[in-house]
């Protein structure tokens, strides 16, 4: 410490020190541009590579700026899926899978944060253990249940999201976070106008934590839509298929068209890109203030 | 006042609390049941169900499961037959987690760092920063496997690098440069714990930053007695979930190769379990106890992490809180 504490010594003025924290300063912010750029890349290549023809994306040299954009791979692309029936596949699994995560997340973790009962704490830490527990453990035992009960298929993938399994114990504990920062005088004060829990959760805390739920629900969109683990496991046949899944079979096929394959990555992504564009400031906001800080 | 009827309201309203805390509790059950039916039903009874099978045969005979009791005989095979393959599985998958963890960690902080300094235009570099995280995993490895593919196909990379005067690198097909691939792919997807890093980083105190260069330390000091202390937890957490994330990665082999190509490399223990339970025949005990040996090992990472989570704790509380209120 007693060197560095005469390291400013060092410069002949203030002047200098400044002009050289100047530099650094401006020195940082190239190289985070410069990381932005080769983050941004991908997704450019990505836009190329669905609008350009079938000569362009294998030449030599690679074609930065496509004279002719086109969209003639989406259309060429999605004739090799069935994509109306793995849209509908999509939309049918994600849109309940997301309400059942808005719905039972929140009401647990309103539970565990505002309302004491018997065992809580340890009801609590189970729940919240098993989104560090992988997945490969229950996998079996949940495809025999769910194939006895004569639901694996698209069921097997919505059921999880109403009981808070999977990556939603995640969210109980975000929420649960939120929950922790509302004001106990709040809910009293209703208690005493008479208002039972539901009606304080729905007319009191559901309000308060809004901003919250539209991450939960951004994300397990998100989720959802990109699933592909447990997709694999339940969706037996083509007509079953989700979107995702229609991408891989024709990425995997012995003639791929490359740039047919980006076209339909393309329409894949897009729904995330979109979500993404309307909840950015929700994502962020979200993450900051319900705060993973545990 | 009359202390009689004093204290005969007292014991009214203690049951009035009595008869609430059982209404609260009542409610509180009912609000958790979700979770709890569903911890319950699909973690807690298929773990203990997946124990129960990892000690039998599983075939199937016209249609239904049969299972045979066969004591330890799958995890004997596991950890003696030269034919496991689960040994190789599971190195690789530990190796690729640790060195992920780590990169991701180390890389996170670094980018948030940077995009916490204040200037114009910040606000859309971290959402190009964050916005591949939300892309689905599968086109995410598509693009990349364009990218980084052998420039004949139109690989980019090896372009770039063959104008370079580089030989092209097989990223794809080479047993330890598919590694450079999937940690490539990882980073690009890691904006989530940017995001969460650049959320807990402005939780940092300015004013002992500036106690800290007045003090004359230098970038490293601050963050070494103030910034890292304060964001500690959220590492710890970052770190737990992104050891979990990469031990269950999935996709990205089976987009990129068939079983586990070049040299089993990419066989993960996901991939190996979902081949062993739904593609081979007659090896769902086996997978069941593969199963269980992968929950065993994790629960003793996690483990020896909040273990030294927990250590760094008290050598905090041991006089080097100085800049921690």
């Amino acid at each position: 410490m007693m060197e560095t504490a005469h390291a400013p010594m060092k410069y002949t003025s203030i002047k200098q020190a400044k002009n050289r924290r100047r530099a650094i300063h401006f020195g940082l912010i190239v190289l985070s541009l410069l990381l932005a750029f080769i983050f941004a890349f991908p997704l450019y290549w990505l836009l190329r590579g669905a609008m350009v023809s079938h000569s362009e994306i294998l030449a030599r040299p690679p074609v930065f700026f496509p004279k002719e954009l086109g969209f003639e791979n989406f259309r060429l692309g999605l004739e090799r899926i069935q994509f109306w029936r793995q849209l509908w596949n999509s939309v049918s699994i994600v849109i309940p899978y997301v309400i059942g995560t808005v719905i039972t997340t929140s009401f647990a973790a309103y539970a565990f944060a505002k309302l004491r009962f018997p065992m809580r704490g340890a009801w609590f830490v189970l729940v919240i253990s098993s989104m560090m527990l992988p997945s490969a453990v229950t996998l079996l035992p949940q495809f025999s249940l769910y194939t006895s009960l004569g639901l694996a298929g698209k069921p097997a993938l919505i059921i999880p999201a109403f009981f808070c399994a999977g990556g939603n114990a995640y969210f109980v504990f975000l929420l649960r976070q939120f929950f922790m920062t509302i004001p106990a005088e709040l809910s009293e004060a209703a208690k005493i106008d008479g208002a039972g829990y539901f009606r304080i959760y729905y007319r009191i805390m559901l309000p308060l934590i809004r901003p919250a739920m539209i991450v939960v629900a951004l994300f397990s969109f998100i989720n959802c839509w990109n699933e592909f683990f447990y997709t694999m496991i339940y969706l037996k046949t083509e007509a079953d298929y989700t979107l995702p899944m229609g991408l891989y079979m024709v990425n995997g096929m012995r003639i791929p068209n490359y740039e047919q394959v980006m076209a339909l990555a393309l329409i894949v992504t897009l729904p995330c890109l979109v979500f993404f564009l309307i909840g950015n400031k929700y994502f962020v906001e979200g993450i900051t203030l319900t705060g993973i800080k545990g | 006042m009359n202390p009689e009827r004093k204290i005969g309201s007292e014991i009214v309203s203690a049951r009035k609390i009595a008869k609430g805390a059982t209404k609260e509790a009542i409610a509180g059950y009912l609000f958790a049941a979700p979770a709890i039916i569903g911890f319950l039903v699909l973690t807690m009874y298929p773990m203990l169900a997946s124990l129960y099978y990892s000690f039998h045969k599983i075939t199937i005979m016209s249609g239904s499961q049969v299972m045979e009791w066969i004591g330890l005989d799958n995890f004997r095979y596991i950890f003696s037959n030269p034919s496991s393959e689960f040994k190789k599985s599971i190195t690789v998958t530990l190796v690729y987690s640790f060195v992920n963890v780590a990169l991701v960690i180390v890389f996170c902080l670094i980018v948030a760092l940077l995009l916490n300094r204040k200037f114009i235009g910040r606000n859309l570099l971290r959402a190009i920063f964050f916005l591949p995280s939300v892309i689905p995993m599968l086109a995410t490895t598509i693009v990349w496997q364009m990218l980084l593919q052998n420039q004949a196909k139109g690989g980019l990379v090896n372009w770039v690098l063959l104008q370079m005067g580089i030989a092209p690198w097989d990223f794809l097909n080479d047993p330890l440069r598919i590694f450079y691939t999937l940690f490539i792919m990882s980073l690009w997807t890691c904006g989530g714990t940017i995001v969460v890093f650049i959320a807990t980083l402005q939780d940092v105190p300015g004013e002992l930053l500036e106690a800290v260069e007045m003090d004359g330390g230098n970038a490293w000091h601050k963050f070494l007695k103030v910034t890292y202390p304060t964001i500690k937890p959220v590492l710890f957490f970052q770190l737990i979930m992104c050891m979990m994330t990469s031990i269950q990665i999935y996709t990205q082999s089976v987009v990129l190769s068939r079983n586990g190509a070049p040299d089993r490399m990419t066989y993960f223990i996901n991939v190996m379990i979902y081949d062993h339970s739904f593609v081979q025949v007659g090896m769902r005990g086996l997978a069941s106890a593969e199963a269980w040996i992968v929950f065993l090992i994790t629960l003793v990472i996690t483990g020896v992490l909040f273990y030294f989570q927990g250590a760094l704790k008290r050598d905090d509380a041991m006089g080097k809180r100085k800049w921690v209120r």
